[in-house]
């Protein structure tokens, strides 16, 4: 019955729950303002209908001559019962009806979050019901205050009017404070509920904060009575002054108007601040809440609810606290954090900035996470154009080593766990069309590779110059070629047929021709070997040799040249105990030729070169010693870089070119092997090689 | 004097061509010269027994003349031998792939080895 829901009070409490609780599913769409209205129109509805019943009432007693106290008395008690109390009911359960799904689902969530803002409707919902339990609770004292005058007989020969009027009048204050407190209520309700949704999206860890409702205790609901008892006297009180002045002074029409008059507007005013009292029993608490929840709101997180009363309203005061406490907390520990990122960030951000080399950051996608300035000149993009986007937007790819068509797929294959290139070099378009050779490095990735991290270098000027020396040395090898194979080729061709006719000067001279042109035949030809591996336009065809066979070969070639001079090479050797070696032999062959030829060189005449193997786990060894002029302590370390001469005086004739140890080396490091030379100046020289003896392809680039 | 083969000898730097011709003519070869790409795939239609082909070529460069060559089937089993100073690898593998017989560097070469190979190609070593 709903007489028994309207004396149920209900507050609010709310807690914030733990986290693993689990969060309703439904979230009821409930306006707020539909229930209100609906609530305020019962009110007035009833107000009024009783106010039309009670006028008749009057008027027909006015009216009807000899109708006794007792009977109109009885009249108002069956106008209550019948019409005011019916009503009521009736009206309020007719406007609410429509709402009763809301309210179902508001009954099955007993639980909700506060964003649902159930809290507020449910609140809303039972408020105004509690006024219609006070509309009761007055109506009822009334009634009995007026009954017991009526039964005293103190009031026996007035006319029921007076009481009408009075009563009348009782009646409108109560309503009138009735509908301020409900409108006062509600509007407090709906602000607090907008605030709160607001704190709840500002922050997060508020959103497990969760409204319980909670029905008024008895003695709530007796304290609530108690309230009304001065009201109550009041009422009696009017009553019985308009009694007594209508008794003893019934000719006196202006102090019985003064009388009603002044009762009304003293009945009216008390009324008045009576429900202004109550309401702001009510309201005081709702303020502080919505005072609250607006500093948080506005971001003060230092607000907090002082609060003190005796009802559910402290327990919100409480929780809400705790929350600020808690939100406090984390949000100092925040704050330390944040301090900290801030300062790894400027740190990081001016070490990216300071680096020359372009630096990307991509996410599996291929879209950008972060470029620092020198990858945005490289690119030529700026970080917000960039900025989660995908590079193939910006440039274009003109040639890649795996023909690629977009950057992306570039990139992709670098970051590939399984690829063995971690470099690459592109030549790219980018939108203004500048065209630019890049070296990328890939391969570094961070946070479970949601992160790739690549390294931009534009390597256009090392490439064009690459390309320009390539050409140069390219054309000045053939064009340099071509005259000495014609003097080569006449020499070689003149020699044998015109031996028998010249005398020796003239013989000598022929010779020192043909040598001189040999000198410049090998000099073009180790100059372009040199480019060539320096290009990587060579590659060594490894297959099995014996050093052995080689340096035999080799000194019997030069064994002419050594004979000249009456020097004598020796070479003891075991090739049982060597290991077969994966190398090129051309290239091997040259080494030796190269260094047997320079100790010949610069050995003086009747001495002996030593040539000698020696073996480890990892490589073979060769050294090749002579008794030389041998080569100062001071020049060692240049002796293997490009175009070194080691400069002395000693030498006149046949000078090294600068090029023939520069091009041992290379194609020792081509085969992953190691040379060395000792030396002192006056005993001799040293030179040693060793090559691997697993020598793999991959060695060489 | 002649053994009536016929070589075509396509080389545009004159001493050499001078020389390398005297040279087969000695050993009793007809020598037919060009001294551009464009002239040797001209005479290369009048049925020599062997070319010797430089790669530096003006008009049309070695590598196209032999494409040519290749390309043609009255010229396609004529041997070439590749007579160049041009020493890359890339290049090199690109003459043989396109049916060379041989890559000389003329550097590295005397005129008699020339003629050797010459000799040895046509069976007559």
């Amino acid at each position: 019955m709903s007489s028994a829901q309207t004396t149920d009070s209900q507050i609010i409490h709310h807690r914030i729950l733990h986290k693993d609780e689990p969060t309703p599913v439904v979230t009821p769409i409930i306006k707020v303002s539909d229930f209100v209205i609906a609530r305020l129109k019962a009110q007035i509805l009833t107000s009024f209908t009783y106010g039309f019943w009670l006028s008749i009432l009057s008027v027909v007693s006015w009216n009807i001559s000899g109708l006794s106290v007792i009977k109109v008395a009885i009249l108002y008690l069956l106008m209550l019962l019948l019409v005011y109390i019916p009503t009521s009911i009736l009206l309020t359960y007719t406007l609410l009806k429509p709402l009763r799904p809301q309210i179902k689902l508001i009954n099955q969530h007993q639980n909700i979050a506060i964003k649902d803002l159930n809290f507020v409707v449910r609140s809303l919902t039972t408020f105004p019901l509690h006024q219609s339990s006070l509309v009761f609770a007055i109506s009822l004292t009334t009634i009995i205050v007026a009954s017991s005058f009526f039964l005293t007989g103190f009031i026996t020969e007035f006319e029921p009017i007076i009481h009408i009027v009075v009563f009348q009048t009782i009646m409108i204050g109560v309503v009138i404070s009735i509908i301020e407190s409900i409108l006062n209520y509600a509007l407090t309700k709906s602000t607090v509920s907008t605030t709160l949704e607001d704190l709840v999206h500002r922050y997060p860890q508020a959103r497990n904060l969760k409204i319980n409702i909670k029905r008024f205790t008895w003695s709530q609901k007796v304290s609530s009575l108690v309230i009304l008892l001065p009201l109550a006297s009041q009422l009696g009180l009017s009553v019985f002054f308009t009694a007594y002045v209508f008794r003893y002074s019934p000719d006196n029409t202006s102090l019985q108007v003064f009388i009603i008059v002044s009762l009304l507007v003293v009945n009216l005013t008390y009324l008045h601040l009576m429900g202004r009292y109550l309401t702001h029993l009510f309201t005081n608490p709702l303020k502080h809440l919505l005072d609250f929840s607006h500093s948080v709101a506005n971001g003060d997180m230092n607000a907090r609810i002082s609060l003190i009363t005796d009802d559910e309203m402290i327990d919100i005061a409480h929780t809400s606290n705790e929350m600020m406490d808690s939100i406090a907390q984390s949000n100092q520990i925040l704050n330390t954090s944040y301090q900290k990122l801030e300062e790894e960030h400027t740190r990081l951000g001016l070490v990216l900035r300071g680096i020359s080399d372009g630096i990307v950051a991509l996410n599996p996608q291929n879209k950008v996470q972060l470029i620092n300035e020198a990858a945005q000149l490289i690119f030529d993009v700026s970080a917000n154009e960039a900025f989660n986007k995908n590079l193939d937007l910006f440039v274009s790819i003109e040639y890649s080593p795996h023909n690629a068509i977009v950057i992306s797929k570039v990139i992709s294959h670098l970051n590939r766990a399984d690829s063995k290139d971690k470099s690459v070099e592109l030549l790219i378009k980018t939108r203004s069309g500048n065209k630019k050779w890049l070296q990328i490095n890939g391969g570094g990735s961070a946070f479970n590779n949601e992160l790739n991290i690549l390294t931009v270098r534009d390597i256009t000027k090392s490439k064009e110059l690459e390309e320009m020396k390539l050409d140069f040395v390219t054309m000045a090898a053939h064009e340099l070629r071509t005259p000495i194979t014609v003097l080569h080729s006449y020499i070689s061709y003149l020699q044998p047929q015109i031996k028998d006719f010249v005398n020796v000067t003239q013989s000598k001279m022929l010779y020192q021709i043909q040598d001189s042109s040999e000198q410049l035949r090998t000099l073009v030809d180790r100059l372009l070997s040199i480019t060539n591996i320096e290009q990587n336009k060579v590659s060594f065809t490894p297959t099995p040799i014996k050093i052995v066979d080689l340096i035999v070969k080799t000194i019997d070639e030069l064994q002419p040249i050594a004979n000249d001079r009456n020097i004598q090479i020796k070479y003891e050797h075991n090739d049982q105990g060597l290991p077969t070696l994966m190398a090129d032999p051309l290239a091997i062959k040259e080494v030796i030729e190269n260094l047997v030829t320079n100790a010949i060189k610069y050995s003086p005449e009747k001495s002996t070169i030593t040539i000698s193997n020696d073996l480890n786990n990892e490589m073979i060894y060769t050294s090749i010693t002579d008794c030389g002029i041998g080569i100062p302590a001071e020049d060692l370390p240049h002796l293997f870089t490009r175009f070194y001469r080691v400069p002395t005086n000693l030498i006149n004739t046949n000078a090294g070119t600068g090029v023939g140890l520069y091009l041992c080396k290379l194609i020792i490091n081509q085969h992953g092997g190691i040379i060395k030379v000792d030396s002192k100046v006056g005993v001799g020289s040293t030179f040693t090689f060793g090559l691997p003896i697993k020598y793999e392809k991959d060695t060489h680039r | 004097m002649s053994n009536g083969y016929k070589i075509l000898l396509v080389e545009d730097e004159i001493y050499l061509n001078d020389l390398y011709k005297l040279v087969l003519e000695k050993e009793g070869y007809k020598v037919d010269t060009a001294y551009d790409g464009q002239k040797g795939i001209d005479l290369a239609q009048e049925n020599p027994h062997l070319i010797l082909l430089d790669i530096m070529l003006p008009l049309v460069n070695g590598i196209d003349v032999l494409k040519a060559l290749k390309g043609s089937n009255a010229t396609k089993d004529i041997p070439v031998i590749v007579l160049s100073n041009l020493g890359q690898d890339s290049v090199v593998q690109q003459a043989i792939k396109l049916g060379a017989l041989e890559y000389v560097i003329k550097l590295q070469i005397e005129p008699k080895q020339i003629v050797e190979k010459v000799n040895k190609t046509l069976g007559r070593g």
